[in-house]
Formats: C-alpha cells, sequence, structure tokens
C-alpha cells in the first residue's frame, strides 16, 4: 500500500496515471467472532460481532451470542444482553487488583473465542495543577482563538502493571457564570448529558487523550486547547478522568488508529495485522480502574 | 662425469633459464584520443603469448612480456578502433596510449574481442553499461537514466513501475553499494524513483557486481553499483545539454592546461514548478483554489583534475542534488526537501611500472527534512547520514601469472535519526525526540588474480571488515574467490563465491523508495547483516547465421542472515527507541539468469531472462513476531522477469530503440476479511478493520510494456559541407507503453459508503462496501527532447 498523499502528488505532477475498479481473486478467509469488552468500575460491558469477506459489510453486532465472564475461582456469570447500547453486559462486579478474569464467547455459526485479563492496580490521583501557556489562531484563516493551557496531574502512587494511562473521553467541561448558558462538552463535542442542556458551538475543550507511559514521575502531563469563537469571561470547571490502560489496549488502540491512516500517512505506509488479545477470533478484553479530578479554570 | 663439467653445465643451465624467463614490464594509461579520457576495462593483448591484461579504474595497465621479443600489443576497447602497436622490451617501458573511434560518434560498434575478455576474465555476475547505449534506449518523459537501463539486463529486477528500486538475485534495496567517484550516495533517488541522480551526460562507466564481488568492495550484501564520473576533455572545449519535456541539461567540459589538467560542469534542472506556479497565480482569485503543490530537483556534478608530473594525478569531483516540494499559503507552510551531496579528492601515483596506487578521501552526506509551519507553531523533521571516508588501494603486477591488489580503507559514519522538534514561536511549548548515533567502519584486503595456467585464472582474496559504535565492535572475514576455465577459446566456465558484511542497514516500511527511509547503524541489539553468495555459470562465443552472438548463464544461490524489518504496526514517528520496532530474521534466494547479446552489425542488443526465488522469515524482535516466524515471499520476489533490448541503426540519419519487458507481478498484500471495532462502552467509536492474514499472499498482475525510441540526426547536410562543424543536435523521440498496457502499480482498497441514520436520527455516512481499485502509472506516454553538442 502506498501513501496516497505521496502519491496523489505524484499522479497529479505528471497527470498521466489513471484509476479502475478491478475484480480481485476469492481469498481464503474463514469468518470468526469479533469481541470487545472491558471491565471498569464493577462493570463488565461486550462488544459482539464477527468478521466477513472482504467485500462483505459487517454487521454492527450479534444479539444471540452466549456470553460468559468466569472469575479465578470459578464463578461464572452470563452476561445479558441490551439492545440500547447493542452490548452484553454485566454490573456489581466485585474485583480486586490483580484478579484474573477470563471471557468466553460462544455462537452457534462460529468458533468459540475466549480471552483473559486481569484487573490493574487503582489509580490514585493526587491533585491537578493548570497554567496558561498561550494563545493562537482556531483555523488558518485566522477566526477564533484556541488558550492552551498545561495540565499537571499528580499521583499519589503508581501501581506495579500500569504502563499506561490516558484520559478517559468522558471528561467534561462546563462554565460557570451567573445566569449564563451552561455549557457542556466533551472531547468529541457531542452532547453527554442528555438533559435538554444546549451543545454550543461556541466554546470547549479539547484534550489530549493520547496514552502516555508512566514509569518514575508520578506526573500525567498534557495540553489542553480551549477554542472559543465568542470572547467571554466565564470561568470553567474542567473534570478530568484518569484511567489506565493496558499494553495490549495501548497496542491494539494504536494499529487501529494507524490502519486508518494508511494511505495518508507518509510514515504508515505498508499494510499490518491489528493484534488483540482474543484467542481464535478478534478484538480485545481488558480491564481498566480510573480516578477523577476537577479544576477551576479563570 | 666429472664434477667440474656438472657445475659448468648447470651454469650453462641456468644463464639458459634465467635468460629465457627475462621479463620487463609494460605498463602505461589508455586514453579515449579526442577527450583525454582514461578508458576503464580496456584491453591490452598480446596475440603471440595469448597474454593479456585490462585496465584499472583509473585506465593504468602493467603487463610483464618477455625482453627483447618483437610482440604485437593490441589496445581495444568498446566504440573505439583497435590500435597495435610493435614493440620489443630491453628495459621497462611506459606506454600510454590514445585510442581513437574513426567513426561516427553515436555509434554503437562493440568489437568482438571485447566477448573475449569476457571469456578470459574472472569476473562473472558483472553488468556493464555505456552512455552510448543509454542515450539509443527509449526513457521515461525524454529523461535517459542509467540506473533504468541497467535493469534491463538479467538479474536486476527493478522494484515496479517508474521506480529506480533495485532488488539484486533477491536482496532488499538497501543492499546495493551505489558508489559515485567513490563516494557513496545514499539515496540515488529522484521523485520517490522515477529518475536516479545520475546524470547521463557526466557519466563516463558504470559497472554493476551481481555476485563474485571483488574483495576490494565490502558493507553491502547484494551488489555493487560503481559509477565514475567523466574527468572532462583535455584536448578542447565542449558542451553537450538538452531540452526535454521536463526538465533540461547542460554540461560543458574542457582543458584548464591542455593535455594536463581539464574541468567538466554538468547541471540538470527540472522546470515544471515554474509551470505550477504562473498556473496558481493565475488562479489565486478563483474561489476554493487548491494550489498546485512546488516541485522541482536538480543535479550538478563538478570535477577537475590535474596530471602533477608523469606519475601523479589529482582528481577533485563533487556532486549535489537535491528535491524540494512545499506549498504554502498565508498562514501555512510546508517543506519536504531531500537531497546528496557527495565529494572526492583522489590521488593517483605510480612508483614503477609495476606498483600503482591510489589514495581518496571522500565525503558524503543524505538527509530529507520535513517542515511544516502554521501561525505561532513550527514543526520540524530530519534525518541524515553523513561519512568521511579515507581509503588506499594498490595495485601490483609481481610478475606474469599473478597481479596483487590490496588495500585498506576507515570511514566515520554520523546518523541522525527522526530528529524531530516542534512547538509554538514564543518557546513556551517544545517537545523534541530522535536519536545521534555515530560509528567507524573498517576494511583492509588482499587478492591475488592468478594464472594457475593457459585455461583456468583465479581471483582469490580475502577482506577483512569491522565496525564500532558506542563500545560495541562487530567485525568479519570476507572470503572471496572467483574463478575461470577456459574450455575453449569460446567457451568457459565460471564459478564464484563471496561473503559479505553490512553494518549500515536501511529501515524502510515501504515497498516504495521515499526519502524518508531511515539509515541506521548496527547497535548491541542489531547485528551486522551477512551474506553468502554461491554462483556458477559459463559463457559461449557462437555464430549464428553469420551473426556473432554471446550467450551467457549464471545461477546463484545466496543464504541471508540478520535480515532486518518491522514489526506490524511499527511505529516509525519520531520514535525514540527504534529498536525495539525492529524484527531479525533470515532467508535466501536462488535462481537463474540467461542472456544472449549481440553486438555487432547495424542492429545490436540481448535479450535477458531471470528466473528467481525469494523467501525471509524467522523474524523476531523485542516487541514479538512477525507471522510466528514462518517464512514469506517479500514483496520484489518476482519470479519471471524477461526484457528485450533492440537498437537499430537505421541508416546516417535514423537511428531506432526498442525495449520490450515482462514480469511477474510484484506481491501485495491485501486483507481477506474485515470485522468491526467499537470502543466500549457506549459504542462512541466505530471503525471497519481489515484482517490481513499472511504477508504478501496476493500477486499482482504481470507486468509488460514496449517502449520506443528514434533519434533522428539533424545538421548532417551542414555537416558534409562543413566537416569541422562541431555542432551536432539530433532530436529524439520516446514512446513510452506503446501499447498502452496498464500495469498495476499498486492496487487498493476504497471503502464506498452509503447514506444512513443514527441513533438520534442524523444522517451519517455509513461504510457499505469495497471496491478493489488499480493504480497504473502509464498509460501510451510520448516525449521529444532535444540533445546536442560541439
Amino acid at each position: 500500500m502506498k501513501s496516497k498523499l505521496w502519491l496523489g502528488f505524484i499522479l497529479g505532477l505528471i497527470a498521466f496515471s489513471c484509476t479502475k475498479q478491478i475484480e480481485l481473486p476469492e481469498v481464503n478467509h474463514d469468518p470468526k467472532l469479533a469481541v470487545f469488552a472491558e471491565i471498569h468500575n464493577g462493570s463488565v460491558r461486550a462488544f459482539v460481532s464477527n468478521s466477513v469477506l472482504r467485500d462483505d459489510t459487517p454487521p454492527d453486532y450479534l444479539f444471540d451470542a452466549e456470553v460468559i465472564l468466569k472469575n479465578e475461582v470459578g464463578d461464572s456469570n452470563l452476561l445479558n444482553f441490551e439492545s440500547v447500547s447493542e452490548t452484553y453486559w454485566l454490573d456489581n462486579l466485585s474485583t480486586m487488583p490483580g484478579e484474573n478474569y477470563q471471557l468466553k464467547v460462544k455462537h452457534a455459526d462460529y468458533p468459540t473465542v475466549s480471552a483473559i485479563t486481569s484487573i490493574p492496580a487503582p489509580v490514585s490521583i493526587d491533585s491537578m495543577e493548570v497554567s496558561f501557556i498561550g494563545k493562537r489562531p482556531f483555523d488558518f484563516d485566522g477566526n477564533g482563538t484556541v488558550w492552551l493551557y498545561e495540565f499537571k496531574i499528580y499521583l499519589k502512587e503508581i501501581g506495579a502493571g500500569t504502563p499506561f494511562l490516558s484520559l478517559l473521553p468522558s471528561y467534561t467541561s462546563k462554565t460557570i457564570a451567573p445566569d449564563s448558558t451552561v455549557t457542556y462538552s466533551n472531547n468529541s463535542g457531542t452532547n453527554i448529558s442528555g438533559e435538554g442542556i444546549n451543545f454550543s458551538s461556541t466554546a470547549g475543550y479539547l484534550l489530549d487523550t493520547s496514552p502516555q507511559r508512566i514509569i518514575d514521575s508520578k506526573t500525567f502531563s498534557f495540553i489542553g486547547e480551549y477554542y472559543i469563537f465568542e470572547e467571554n469571561t466565564f470561568l470553567h470547571e474542567v473534570r478530568i478522568n484518569l484511567g489506565t490502560v493496558s499494553d495490549e489496549r495501548q497496542r491494539f488502540l494504536s494499529f487501529v488508529e494507524n490502519q486508518s491512516f494508511l494511505g495518508e500517512d507518509l510514515f504508515i505506509l505498508d499494510p499490518f495485522q491489528v493484534e488483540g488479545n482474543i484467542e481464535n477470533g478478534y478484538g480485545l478484553f481488558d480491564a481498566f480502574v480510573s480516578d477523577d479530578v476537577s479544576v477551576v479554570i479563570e | 662425469m666429472r664434477p667440474t663439467k656438472i657445475i659448468v653445465l648447470l651454469l650453462c643451465l641456468f644463464s639458459l633459464t634465467s635468460f629465457a624467463q627475462e621479463k620487463f614490464t609494460l605498463s602505461g594509461v589508455v586514453t579515449d584520443g579526442e577527450s583525454g579520457e582514461t578508458l576503464i576495462g580496456a584491453t591490452v593483448f598480446v596475440t603471440e603469448i595469448a597474454a593479456g591484461t585490462t585496465t584499472n579504474e583509473y585506465g593504468f595497465y602493467s603487463i610483464s612480456l618477455p625482453a627483447n621479443q618483437p610482440l604485437k600489443v593490441e589496445f581495444s576497447y568498446v566504440g573505439f578502433q583497435n590500435t597495435t602497436k610493435e614493440i620489443s622490451l630491453s628495459g621497462n617501458e611506459t606506454l600510454d596510449l590514445g585510442l581513437g573511434t574513426g567513426v561516427a560518434l553515436d555509434e554503437v560498434v562493440v568489437k568482438a574481442n571485447s566477448f573475449q575478455e569476457q571469456l578470459r576474465s574472472t569476473e562473472m555476475s558483472v553488468e556493464s553499461i555505456t552512455t552510448k547505449e543509454v542515450k539509443t534506449l527509449p526513457s521515461v518523459l525524454g529523461e535517459t537514466d542509467i540506473l533504468k537501463v541497467i535493469q534491463l539486463k538479467p538479474g536486476i529486477p527493478s522494484g515496479g513501475e517508474g521506480t529506480t528500486g533495485l532488488y539484486v538475485r533477491g536482496g532488499g534495496q538497501d543492499q546495493n553499494l551505489i558508489v559515485l567517484d567513490e563516494a557513496v550516495v545514499y539515496n540515488p533517488n529522484h521523485l520517490f524513483g522515477f529518475f536516479s541522480t545520475f546524470n547521463t551526460d557526466a557519466v563516463k562507466d558504470l559497472k554493476l557486481y551481481k555476485g563474485g564481488f571483488p574483495p576490494q568492495y565490502g558493507g553491502r550484501l547484494s551488489s555493487v553499483i560503481d559509477v565514475k564520473l567523466k574527468e572532462g576533455n583535455n584536448k578542447r572545449f565542449s558542451g553537450a545539454g538538452g531540452l526535454g519535456i521536463i526538465s533540461s541539461r547542460l554540461t560543458l567540459e574542457g582543458p584548464i592546461e591542455k593535455d594536463k589538467s581539464s574541468f567538466i560542469v554538468s547541471g540538470r534542472r527540472t522546470y515544471f514548478d515554474l509551470i505550477t506556479r504562473q498556473v496558481n497565480k493565475a488562479n489565486e482569485d478563483v474561489e476554493d483554489n487548491q494550489p498546485i503543490p512546488d516541485y522541482f530537483f536538480y543535479d550538478l556534478n563538478t570535477k577537475i583534475n590535474f596530471k602533477l608530473g608523469q606519475k601523479d594525478h589529482l582528481y577533485l569531483s563533487g556532486y549535489f542534488g537535491r528535491d524540494q516540494f512545499g506549498f504554502d499559503n498565508e498562514t501555512f507552510n510546508f517543506g519536504f526537501n531531500w537531497g546528496n551531496v557527495t565529494s572526492t579528492a583522489r590521488w593517483n601515483h605510480q612508483f614503477n611500472p609495476k606498483l600503482f596506487s591510489n589514495t581518496t578521501v571522500t565525503f558524503s552526506d543524505y538527509r530529507y527534512k520535513i517542515s511544516n509551519e502554521i501561525v505561532g507553531f513550527s514543526f520540524n523533521l530530519d534525518s541524515k547520514i553523513r561519512d568521511v571516508n579515507l581509503k588506499t588501494d594498490f595495485y601490483q603486477n609481481l610478475n606474469s601469472k599473478n597481479t596483487l591488489r590490496y588495500g585498506a580503507s576507515v570511514t566515520y559514519h554520523e546518523f541522525t535519526v527522526g530528529r524531530l522538534k516542534a512547538g509554538s514561536d514564543d518557546g513556551e511549548i517544545s517537545f523534541s525526540g530522535g536519536n545521534e548515533y555515530d560509528g567507524m567502519e573498517y576494511g583492509i584486503y588482499l587478492s591475488d588474480d592468478w594464472e594457475a595456467s593457459s585455461r583456468l585464472k583465479v581471483n582469490g582474496g580475502l577482506r577483512l571488515s569491522g565496525f564500532s559504535n558506542d563500545g560495541t565492535f562487530y567485525y568479519g572475514l570476507e572470503p572471496r574467490v572467483a574463478a575461470n576455465y577456459k574450455m575453449t577459446n569460446n567457451f568457459s566456465l565460471k564459478g564464484s563465491y563471496a561473503r559479505m558484511n553490512q553494518y549500515v542497514h536501511l529501515v524502510s516500511n515501504s515497498g516504495l523508495s521515499l526519502p524518508t527511509d531511515v539509515w541506521y547503524p548496527s547497535t548491541k541489539l542489531v547485528e551486522p547483516q551477512t551474506s553468502d553468495q554461491v554462483a556458477v555459470g559459463g559463457s559461449v562465443l557462437f555464430e549464428m547465421l553469420g551473426t556473432e552472438l554471446f550467450f551467457t548463464n549464471e545461477y546463484f544461490y545466496k543464504w541471508l542472515d540478520k535480515q532486518i524489518d518491522f514489526i506490524d504496526g511499527a511505529e516509525l514517528f519520531a520514535n525514540d527507541e527504534l529498536e525495539q520496532e525492529f524484527v531479525f530474521g533470515d532467508g535466501w534466494s536462488y535462481g537463474g539468469e540467461f542472456s544472449i547479446e549481440k553486438r555487432t552489425g547495424d542492429l545490436t542488443g540481448w535479450i535477458g531472462y531471470t528466473y528467481s526465488k525469494i523467501r525471509r522469515g524467522n523474524f523476531f524482535g523485542p516487541k514479538g513476531d512477525v507471522m510466528e516466524g514462518r517464512y514469506f515471499a517479500p514483496r520484489y520476489d518476482r519470479r519471471h522477469d524477461i526484457s528485450v533490448v533492440a537498437m537499430y541503426k537505421i541508416n546516417e540519419r535514423f537511428r531506432a530503440g526498442a525495449t520490450w519487458v515482462y514480469g511477474s507481478g510484484d506481491l501485495s498484500w491485501l486483507p481477506g476479511g474485515r470485522f468491526t471495532f467499537q470502543d466500549v462502552p457506549g459504542a462512541e467509536f466505530q471503525a471497519v478493520v481489515p484482517s490481513y492474514g499472511d504477508r504478501n499472499t496476493f500477486r499482482l498482475p504481470a507486468f509488460h510494456r514496449l517502449d520506443l525510441n528514434l533519434i533522428v540526426k539533424l545538421g548532417l547536410k551542414k555537416k558534409r559541407e562543413n566537416p569541422n562543424r562541431r555542432w551536432e543536435s539530433d532530436l529524439t523521440l520516446s514512446v513510452i507503453n506503446a501499447y498502452d498496457r496498464r500495469n498495476a502499480f499498486f492496487i487498493f482498497l476504497d471503502v464506498e459508503f452509503s447514506e444512513g441514520m443514527d441513533d438520534g436520527g442524523n444522517i451519517i455516512e455509513l461504510p457499505s462496501g469495497v471496491a478493489a481499485k488499480q493504480v497504473s502509472l502509464f498509460p501510451i506516454l510520448p516525449a521529444l527532447t532535444y540533445n546536442f553538442k560541439f
């Protein structure tokens, strides 16, 4: 696979190439189950689908799988399927750091798959500091303003076997001001509360959620960008949720992300197999723990 | 018999023997009589004693001949008239000779005794090409390219249509040692491999070794490409150039002091950017206009040389080349440039008729830089490799049966890998990354060209090489041997063995030759690559239908060890721990090469065929393995390769050239299936992820293409009226892909989308299918070039 960006340039440069659709020969692919499951805060959520041949469209989900969670002492529980979230779930798990769990998924049409994960040590946040760094335009045309802040989260301790930490996607920010419109926004900019609060497109936070390897420093630092299109002087409260990321998850997520850049990024050119820890299938089963902290920014 | 009589008899015998064995040395330099350029590989042959030699890379020859015996010494070289000198040596003599062409300058005429020299020589697995052949054959967009033409020889398949990546006998593209006037060129590509960095007008000679590597070469596993620049006409001022569709070139050369010193300057530049800038300027007021990015490349070769007396010659040369790509507007500026700089200072010294030396200091620099600036922020990424090398080589004509060659070299390498600097202009935000390394590479060698008998010649040698880097030291012995057994005057058998070590590695995550490929040293974790190659073959000179033909076939087997690849999904960008992404394994390749050549007459050319098979595997590294260590075929495992090359002199005005190539398609890695990925909880993130399975299991369609060339000489009438007229010109019409074959450059899977609705009732795009698309590079592509010389 070549970089489409560079190829596009080359082809544009010489303006001679052509593209045509072709039929590829049949390839060997045995469809398998694709499972993505997490244990967090005493709950387990599992999404089950299946792989298909290259030219087919994979289904969004399978509703008729049997998903079983088993702990070290052999207690097993069958997960329930919820059609609204299209996932299998189980709540009220009593998990302990270091405890192993096995997930097994069965389906009549596909080989059974399984995976094992262990509960990581807790993340314990001591405090968070924010300092203003500078400003820059929001876009190339100079519209809007982006305020840059450096956030530093100080940890009380680092659990053994926790190489990565990451901001979880559910961080929030809200504008605090009397008699003003309260604004909620998260990293993807969608309304998360669903309580009739209107999403404001005039301001919001973008926080870097890339996993960081935490070894000795006990500090998790990142740059946050607060963008505004209308000047205001309201206070903002930013709540951060910091969670562990297993090696397997970090590898899997970066693989998926890099796969999406195939053909666009000069440094990611060759295809590669995305690896997970689901035996006899595709996907990922892991556990993470988290802690949160908030700070008010003027 | 009485003792005194015995003593007298012995003394007489001794005297007779001494008298019979007395030899003297004839030595000198063979040059082009018109320009003074030294001729490399010119044959010096004495028929009476069936002994001969060839000039070395500096035009020097030395041959031991019987004393006081009338002999005819014949000097010959491709494209030149044979010259015979009658001599009778009563002492060591120097004979410098300038060969004349005696034929029209652009005529490709090869004398049969060059085939004889190939039959006699221990050299095997060697391909050479003349610049005259390069200019006769078709070229893409009229840009003659010596590296493209050498790929028409068997055993040297290219990386793909339009690229100059070389995969010689199953070796990777980093396993080729490319030297320009003895300085290493790390990336010989312009425009991502569409053109090479070698300006044909400035090149005197190119030789490519696929195996049987002489001991003076080391540091790469699969090939040596030795390119020599012209020295400059030391007899008269002259020039050459051309105007083409995408670039123009000009070469000027002449004496500084006639017959003693000369210079040559040769430059080439594309001008596509000059056109695009005008187009962009004209469209700058158009709404939503997407300006065309800027791109250009240039080459500049310079050389001067001085004859400092009879025994000394000094040469200074340099190469400067760069590709520049970029675009900018008021708030955004992007630049990507890469290029090579090399320089060489060389001193030839002749100690005596039997001993010649060459001492060289070279400098090489290859770097790329990506820069990105938006308002208030900047991002810069660069990598480079820089060498300083000192080497010395000695040629010693020990006696009529043995020619020694020995020497030593030391190279200082400096590597900058992925140096990243980014941050705000006011310095409040900054981050950086990357690594720097340095290392020393050493080599010392000794070889003997031994004429064991009238039929058997052996070249045996040993090279000891080493590399040190940050407390780590590697070394290895590299035995080299090549033998030639002449069965008859027209039939010889050859065999060779060579062990090679490679201490500097190109880490590339793509089959496309990209300027962002990174050169990396051997370290504690990254051991030197090694190869062992055996080759056997034979050559036959025969006549068919009144035409002399030369048939060569060779079979090779190559073992490779400590090969480097990347783990799947390797993180390349600004990775300070790049070694963690490596995997190390081994491999092998084998094959057979066949060629039949015709070099005399109006119709000349060759047909070449290569069969080869390549495997790599057993790859394990710090982060895991590739395919559980199983063996797989690399992308360039092309099973069959055919090339048919023809050059025809129609008449004095017209000359035609044609090439037809066929190759099994390259391998590609396409997914067999796919699945949906949802990042629970809440299914907020969804992606369709392909599942690839084993590497490189899909073979692209076979590649074949016919290219045609017609050269029309201009001004012939004026030339006849005025034979002293120096200006000569021609129009060259090239047609690439004459029957419009759409070869697959690459295949990609394009996800097709259709409209759907999410849970909130919003219209979104959903992936609905996958279409396989083939990109082809060249349709039928004509080009016209005007060439001149004076």
